[in-house]
């Protein structure tokens, strides 16, 4: 007896389109030096899937805006997709503008269920700590470190 | 109306006479624990033991299996009867498959103590814990890239590696139901989730390099 299956085709017209296609093709994966001083690393996980998603941008001083972003996500298609689009995203960006990026932004564009939308609150979550992450490393006394310690 | 009841139970067979009396009222799903006595006769943690070996598990099965042959939905023609009987017997799987798996068996207890796993906003605090995974997660995706016959040892290691790590956090279960520690069996059950994904993703690559060399 043959077991019957859902063709993938069928599949593929109910998810929309711009997720399986970051989810199929994924921007910028990869890593960066993380003990470069210019890189900062972003590395969150999400305990309702089990996923884990490593973003690293890497910061012009001059401009401080995102010269280079790279990701891996190991987790669901939805998480592999919000971390892709975020890279397309943020590169360029200025890291203020960066670190003002809304979950719902990615997951509108992703036209993700509720049900995933945690995907991308992950990862807004690792863009923001990213951000934090090249804050402490390359500073090590910005002004705003140094108002905390007024 | 008392003499159609009574034709009724003579005609039916014991166990749709129980499964009338039991099911169609509808009472409060019972614990899944109580649904296998003869198994688990101590109930769930602390009481009974978190942990099932596998003789209790072989037990377990056989005790699955019996009660669904008792409600099998086929033992009836009567449509309200046969929709009850489907519903215990799915109810019966799903006892059954929770209670089989240590996870499965862990999200189920904790969230009978009204503690929920899988929050959907919480997130990891545990870098330490987030670093590792992504170690191992990236020399899976690694061996995978090394391709068939290479890096078979490579695999055996790590999977060996990752079924240390799996046999630790159930142990670690074990120990934080055992003493009613559920905060424990909370952060217990995220780090479970995380190597069974690593051990998952063993298994695709293992699978895909199956597949290259049948193709070859």
């Amino acid at each position: 007896m043959r077991k019957i299956c859902l063709p993938p085709l069928v599949l593929q017209k109910i998810i929309p389109s711009k997720t399986t296609d970051h989810y199929n093709n994924p921007r910028n994966v990869g890593s960066l030096p993380k003990n470069d001083m210019d890189v900062g690393t972003g590395l969150v996980g999400a305990p309702a899937c089990g996923d884990v998603m490593k973003l690293q941008i890497r910061v012009d001083k001059n401009t401080n805006t995102i010269s280079e972003v790279k990701f891996k996500t190991f987790g669901c298609g939805s998480a592999i997709a919000s971390s892709s689009y975020l890279t397309e995203l943020v590169r360029g960006m200025s890291l203020e503008d960066a670190g003002r990026i809304r979950n719902t932004e990615i997951a509108k564009e992703l036209c993700l269920p509720p049900v995933k939308l945690h995907c991308s609150m992950l990862a807004e979550d690792a863009i923001k700590s990213a951000i934090k992450d090249y804050q402490t490393k390359s500073n090590r006394g910005p002004p705003t470190l140094g108002k905390n310690l007024l | 109306m008392i003499l159609t009841e009574t034709i009724t139970r003579r005609l039916l067979p014991p166990p749709l006479r129980l499964l009338r009396r039991t099911y169609t009222a509808k009472p409060p799903p019972p614990h899944f624990y109580t649904l296998f006595p003869h198994s688990l006769p101590s109930g769930p943690p602390p009481s009974g033991l978190f942990n099932l070996p596998p003789t209790i598990l072989k037990s377990l099965h056989r005790e699955f299996l019996k009660s669904q042959q008792s409600v099998h939905p086929d033992l009836t023609q009567d449509p309200s009867l046969k929709r009850a009987a489907q519903n215990t017997s799915a109810y019966l799987n799903t006892a059954y498959k929770t209670l089989r798996d240590p996870l499965l068996r862990a999200h189920y207890l904790l969230r009978m103590r009204g503690v929920e796993v899988e929050d959907e906003a919480g997130s990891v605090e545990d870098m330490v814990l987030l670093g590792e995974v992504m170690e191992a997660m990236e020399e899976v995706d690694e061996i995978g890239d090394e391709g068939e016959g290479r890096g078979s040892g490579r695999w055996e290691r790590a999977w060996e590696v990752n079924e240390g790590r799996i046999g630790e956090e159930v142990k670690a279960l074990e120990d934080a139901f055992a003493r009613d520690e559920l905060e424990k069996a909370r952060i217990g059950c995220v780090r479970l989730r995380y190597w069974r994904n690593v051990k998952r993703r063993l298994e695709d690559v293992l699978e895909g390099r199956g597949r290259g060399v049948g193709k070859g």
